[in-house]
């Protein structure tokens, strides 16, 4: 017991970690000279322009980049490798890839959702159990289960590839574009879903996320912490209120717009000539304080239809 | 270049040679008289003059021969057979050993070698023509030659558009299953040994998800080819038309020549 609390000290210390990690791939370099630490608990968007490495970094955490330079920690130990020196894909690690529907490859939802279970060689009682509590989570209903995958509705699809990554209750859940191309309602919805599932972790063993997108406007939403990635290096790994509210600048050196919310805010406060604030780059909280600078203009007796 | 350009290009080596300079219908014509011809070689000098022929052929295509033999590989099984076939069931008077209906005999040692030696002057002259041609060149190529045949109601055109459109896919195709191999590693499947025959059933499961992102794909492209109004394909014209220089013309009157030459000298050579 004693013991299993040491070690969970120790986990929650240390997280992921590179070290001085260098990628190349076909003889170019794609990642330089990267320190990063996830730690455990905490959602950390991963965002740069397309081809700033943002895949690759996803991939090498996971274990899918067989060569690179310098060390990658993984909860204490450093990654295993094999003898040839290959890195070892981390089974403990869970990965969405890009357009997840599309790599359904079972012949019923049952197995698709059991296929890491069984590679673990689970018990056929744990991995029912397993699906059970799964399902409803995820809005899919035991009917299906006996269903081809193939026959199922695009947003089912992609939840279920996504339930068969998370049924397997890893620590690390690796997210790349998870919601690209969904509709904006089903987009907060998956959003929202994951960011429960993350939060409800237990105490001690705590999930963490390594979110990969292009929407600033969800980053600023979800993200506890930002990894900026440019050119393969990494300009800054802060929080994601540091970096939206007071470190922009970093943001249009890697070519990223702010989230829409913000930008409303830098205008409001160019206008108004005032400071404002926000508790939080969360959309909700900016808004607040820009609805609270046009009430105040409202009351100084300016007409409302016209700018400051 | 990576894994997936390497596969596309397969059967295409970049070479610097009087064959890759080639128009391919020349290539392609040349090819079908020089089939015609082994067809049509009855003796043992006229099959000595033709191997002769063919590599002198694969020498002037400056791919090297290691390219050749690795196509050969997979054919290996169907070319054992077939002199088995012969070799075992072939009829003939000396007989060198028996067995219930099995007769080996001489004369089907023979005509084993003999068919075995005419696949294999077919094959690797089609390998150099492969080799040589860039596979959407040879589709054009192709289309060019059977033009006439759209006189006759034959789809030519939309006939190569397939092709091309099929060779354009391959990559994608591989792409889709690296995808999927990808995600179930990531899941926490470990590729078993190298033994092939354990490594192709693990491989069977993606067919079927394969299969329906691939007809997906065609119906989506399909959608999109109508959308910019390809309609039934006439008088649709090329980027790069193909025109025959005196080049092509000196190497297909050589291969007239050299060709009725061969059978000449299968009909007039002693024959060994």
């Amino acid at each position: 017991m004693v013991n299993r609390i040491k070690k969970t000290v120790i986990e929650q210390q240390s997280g992921w970690e590179l070290r001085d990690v260098c990628v190349k791939l076909d003889g170019t370099p794609v990642l330089k000279h990267i320190d990063l630490t996830l730690e455990p608990g905490t959602w950390t968007a991963l965002i740069g322009k397309t081809g700033a490495g943002k895949s690759t970094l996803a991939r090498l955490f996971k274990g899918l980049i067989p060569e690179f330079t310098g060390e990658y920690r993984l909860e204490g130990q450093s990654m295993a490798r094999d003898r040839k020196g290959r890195a070892r894909v981390v089974p403990e690690i869970g990965f969405v890839f890009q357009y997840p529907e599309h790599q359904i490859f079972e012949t019923t939802v049952e197995k698709e959702l059991s296929f890491a279970l069984r590679m673990r060689g689970d018990s056929s009682k744990e991995i029912a159990a397993a699906i059970r509590t799964l399902l409803p989570t995820f809005g899919l209903s035991e009917e299906l289960l006996q269903q081809s995958p193939l026959l199922l509705s695009g947003g089912q699809k992609r939840r279920l590839a996504i339930a068969s990554v998370l049924i397997a209750n890893p620590r690390l859940l690796i997210l790349d574009e998870p919601t690209a191309a969904l509709d904006p309602v089903s987009r907060r919805e998956l959003l929202k879903l994951l960011r429960d599932w993350q939060r409800n972790g237990l105490q001690h063993e705590q999930r963490a996320v390594l979110f990969i997108s292009h929407r600033m406007e969800d980053v600023a939403e979800y993200s506890d912490r930002v990894a900026l990635l440019h050119e393969g290096r990494l300009l800054t790994h802060d929080t994601a209120d540091e970096l939206f509210l007071h470190r922009s600048e970093l943001l249009s050196q890697a070519g990223m717009p702010l989230p829409e919310a913000i930008e409303l805010l830098r205008l409001t406060e160019q206008l108004s000539g005032r400071a404002l604030n926000p508790a939080s780059c969360r959309e909700a909280d900016v808004l607040e304080r820009v609805k609270e600078a046009w009430n105040a203009r409202k009351e100084t007796g300016g007409p409302s239809d016209e700018p400051f | 270049m990576n894994r997936s350009d390497r596969l596309l290009v397969g059967q295409f080596i970049e070479r610097e040679s009087i064959l890759h300079r080639l128009d391919p219908r020349i290539k392609l014509i040349s090819l079908l008289m020089l089939m015609v011809v082994i067809m049509m070689l009855d003796h043992r000098s006229g099959y000595v003059a033709a191997t002769i022929a063919v590599v002198v052929i694969l020498l002037v295509s400056r791919i090297p021969v290691l390219f050749y033999l690795r196509g050969l590989l997979p054919l290996l099984p169907v070319l054992l057979l077939t002199l088995l076939y012969h070799a075992m069931l072939g009829k003939g008077q000396t007989i060198l050993a028996s067995y219930g209906f099995l007769q080996v005999t001489v004369e089907g040692i023979e005509e084993g070698i003999r068919i075995v030696w005419r696949i294999l002057l077919m094959i690797l002259p089609a390998s150099a023509l492969t080799g040589t041609t860039r596979p959407l060149v040879l589709a054009q190529g192709l289309e060019t030659l059977l033009k006439p045949l759209s006189k006759l109601r034959v789809p030519v055109e939309q006939f190569s558009l397939m092709v091309v459109i099929a060779i354009r896919f391959i990559p994608t195709i591989l792409e889709e299953i690296q995808r999927i191999g990808l995600a179930k590693r990531a899941r926490g499947f470990e590729p078993s040994s190298r033994n092939p025959l354990s490594r192709l059933s693990e491989f069977i499961p993606i067919l079927v998800p394969l299969l329906v992102s691939t007809a997906r794909r065609a119906d989506h492209l399909t959608l999109a080819i109508e959308a910019r109004a390809y309609g039934d394909g006439r008088g649709r014209t090329v980027y790069r038309p193909l025109c025959l220089t005196k080049l092509d013309l000196a190497a297909g009157l050589l291969m007239l020549l050299s060709l009725s030459a061969l059978l000449v000298l299968d009909d007039y050579l002693p024959h060994i």
